[in-house]
């Protein structure tokens, strides 16, 4: 059997309405088939009366019918009733017109005025016969005793049964159907808050939803209360994992500013400074990178589409500050109105990281352009964000180290921090794309596509 | 030149104290936000580094009470966090750059010596009057091209001057801007350093770079290329 829940109540219920009109079907059939039956004998017992009624004993102990008998049947040949009247020896003492060709024998041990009933085969159809002993009184005051037999056929009772069956086992069936059909219906109806939840849950692990709103039914109210509670629980412990780790990780950067304080020492050996050098480079990268990592958040539907225009143009007024000295040109194409849904922090640090290092290479430049693309066939809908410089540029040798940077905590390219190592990392939490090329400046050009997550 | 360090680690701000002492700074030391505004409000300072995390105020507050209150001195951030939101933060609210924990030490002096420079309205490194040649990255002097070795009162002396030439320096300015607050201030420090800067300068009182306005202070003559 499924698992679901829906199938698991289906099957039952349908197992049950089967059962249960399976049985009414075989109650319903036997009541039929004995009222049925009943009524053959009391028509039995009705034309046994009207024998009785007509059977006379004359005085030289012969029992002879006083008129014929009123049912046409009895005169009919192969009618379907027929009499008979035996003597107390089994020897037939008289029998109706239509009982030709069909026989009858008198029972032994009969009791007077007892019914007996009995089954049997006609020619060539199923009957019944009725048994009945009684004593005869003639007008001189003799008596004696004959046994009276009526058969009828049961092949009208037969076909009233069989007809009435074909009707019931129909209904029954419409109605198993329609109860069938009712029974889904309300199962679904029933089940629905289940799967709206479901929906929600699934709307939650993928970003769109906070945690379950709507409003459930009064069974689910709990169970989405308590879900709540845990979902919220299981944020918070993650933000204060995330802050616990970011304050450890900021709280040794004061240290590790000491540290690298003292490698300028002259009085210290060599090769002293030089290890701790590369060791507080390295716990600085480390601390660095996975600081920024851990605070990568990603796509995230719930807040606003962010504005990307006055983020660049910020960093950009913050960049021309800080390299006022290289007196750069530096040309940004961004409409005003290009949003993307993500988060504010990771957008700071992309072009941030990006910006950067264009303005600490370029010799005179850095341009940056970023469009929106419409989704296509073949081609996601997303932002496609070009910066370029004049500077040397990357060769393509550096360029994988440049990018895996963090990981491998090591110096073994200059000039470059972890920063595009963390660009690199965001685009691909972003499930985006970055290119390195040469620019249209003759120096370094990235090209990045970040795709629109749907809904 | 005078330096404020805005830093509450303990071990930091001594080890900031004693490389710019050693770097010839004259190093103010504040170890919260009142403090600094106090110190950056009285005090002559040409450059200030504050640490953004401090007890009291927030770093980012007392950079933009200082903004405020008009004072204009060049402002390195440091901080701990190193996301770029709170680096276009900090700048947006009136630093002049930042430098992330950890650093190295001669990157910190660097940007120091840059925006200072910079804040004279120079762009390059090496301050140039005439033939006389003082690279502030190296801390190098050269006259007609052969290089002289200063001392690093010496060395910030002229650097003060030459930064400010063809203006009038009074001799306490000079004390203000290179010497830490317990200097004595009557001694004749000064005139003893002017006196050995000259025969370093021009030994054959050729140049005459540095003039005397009696009872007005020092003058440095020869035009600083910008």
């Amino acid at each position: 059997m499924s698992n679901s829940i829906q199938s698991r109540l289906l099957v039952s219920a349908s197992f049950i309405v089967c059962c249960f009109l399976g049985l009414a079907g075989l109650v319903l059939d036997r009541a039929y088939q004995t009222g049925a039956q009943n009524a053959l004998y009391e028509r039995l017992q009705i034309h046994l009366y009207s024998v009785l009624a007509e059977a006379e004993l004359t005085k030289n102990h012969q029992m002879v019918l006083r008129s014929a008998l009123s049912d046409p049947r009895f005169r009919q040949v192969g009618s379907g009733l027929y009499v008979y009247v035996f003597d107390t020896n089994g020897d037939l003492v008289w029998r109706s017109s239509s009982s030709a060709g069909i026989d009858a024998f008198a029972l032994e041990n009969m009791e007077t005025g007892v019914n007996r009933y009995q089954e049997r085969r006609l020619a060539e159809q199923q009957g019944v016969e009725l048994h009945y002993r009684a004593i005869l009184e003639s007008n001189t005051g003799g008596s004696r005793a004959f046994e009276f037999i009526i058969i009828e056929s049961s092949e009208g009772v037969d076909s009233q049964i069989s007809g009435f069956r074909s009707v019931l086992w129909r209904w029954l069936g419409g109605v198993g159907f329609l109860l069938m059909m009712a029974q889904f219906y309300i199962i679904r109806k029933s089940l629905k808050p289940l799967r709206l939840i479901v929906n929600d849950l699934e709307d939650i692990q993928q970003g769109h939803a906070q945690q379950l709103n709507n409003q459930y039914s009064d069974e689910l109210k709990d169970i989405a209360n308590t879900l709540n509670r845990l979902i919220s629980n299981e944020r918070s412990h993650l933000k204060r994992y995330r802050d616990t780790l970011s304050d450890l990780a900021h709280s040794l950067k004061t240290p590790l500013s000491v540290l690298s304080g003292l490698y300028t020492q002259h009085e210290w050996h060599k090769e002293d400074t030089q290890v701790l050098k590369i060791q507080t480079q390295q716990m600085r990268q480390l601390v660095d990178y996975q600081l920024q990592k851990a605070a990568a958040k990603g796509h995230q539907t719930l807040s606003n589409p962010l504005l990307i225009q006055p983020i660049v143009k910020q960093i950009l007024d913050s960049l021309q500050k800080v390299y006022m000295d290289k007196n750069l040109s530096v040309s940004m194409h961004i409409d005003k109105d290009i949003s993307f849904n993500a988060e504010r922090g990771d957008m700071y640090e992309l072009f941030g990281n990006l910006l950067d290092n264009a303005f600490k290479w370029s010799v005179s430049r850095v341009s940056i352009n970023i469009n929106t693309v419409n989704g296509t066939e073949g081609h996601k809908a997303g932002l496609d964000i070009i910066i370029e410089d004049d500077g040397p540029g990357i060769h393509a040798d550096e360029l994988e180290a440049v990018l895996q940077r963090g990981m491998r905590a090591d110096e073994s390219v200059n000039g470059h921090g972890i920063g595009l190592a963390v660009v690199n990392d965001l685009v691909e939490l972003y499930k985006g794309r970055l290119q390195s090329s040469k620019s249209s400046m003759d120096g370094q050009q990235w090209t990045i596509f970040l795709p629109t997550i749907n809904g | 030149m005078r330096v404020l360090v805005v830093e509450d680690d303990k071990a930091l701000q001594d080890q900031l104290r004693n490389t710019l002492a050693k770097k010839g700074y004259a190093v103010d030391v504040a170890n919260n936000g009142e403090e600094a505004i106090y110190f950056a409000t009285e005090y002559p300072i040409d450059v200030a580094v504050i640490d953004l995390g401090l007890p009291d105020i927030s770093g980012l507050d007392v950079i933009k009470r200082l903004r405020a209150k008009q004072v204009n001195v060049p402002i390195l951030i440091l901080t701990a966090r190193s996301r770029w939101e709170e680096k276009v933060e900090g700048l947006e609210a009136g630093a002049d750059d930042y430098l992330v924990k950890p650093f190295h030490t001669e990157e910190l002096l660097a940007r120091l010596n840059a925006l200072i420079r910079r804040s004279a309205g120079l762009a390059s490194a090496t301050l140039v009057c005439g033939p006389i040649q003082l690279d502030t990255n190296a801390q190098q002097l050269k006259v007609d091209g052969v290089a002289i070795e200063l001392t690093a009162f010496e060395y910030k002396m002229l650097e003060y001057m030459m930064l400010h030439s063809g203006r009038v320096i009074s001799k306490a300015e000079i004390t203000e801007h290179i010497y830490d607050q317990d200097f004595d201030r009557d001694s004749n420090v000064i005139e003893v350093f002017i006196g050995r800067l000259r025969k370093k300068l021009d030994p054959n009182a050729h140049y005459k770079p540095i003039e005397t306005l009696r009872g007005r202070g020092y003058r440095f003559s020869i035009p600083l290329i910008r």
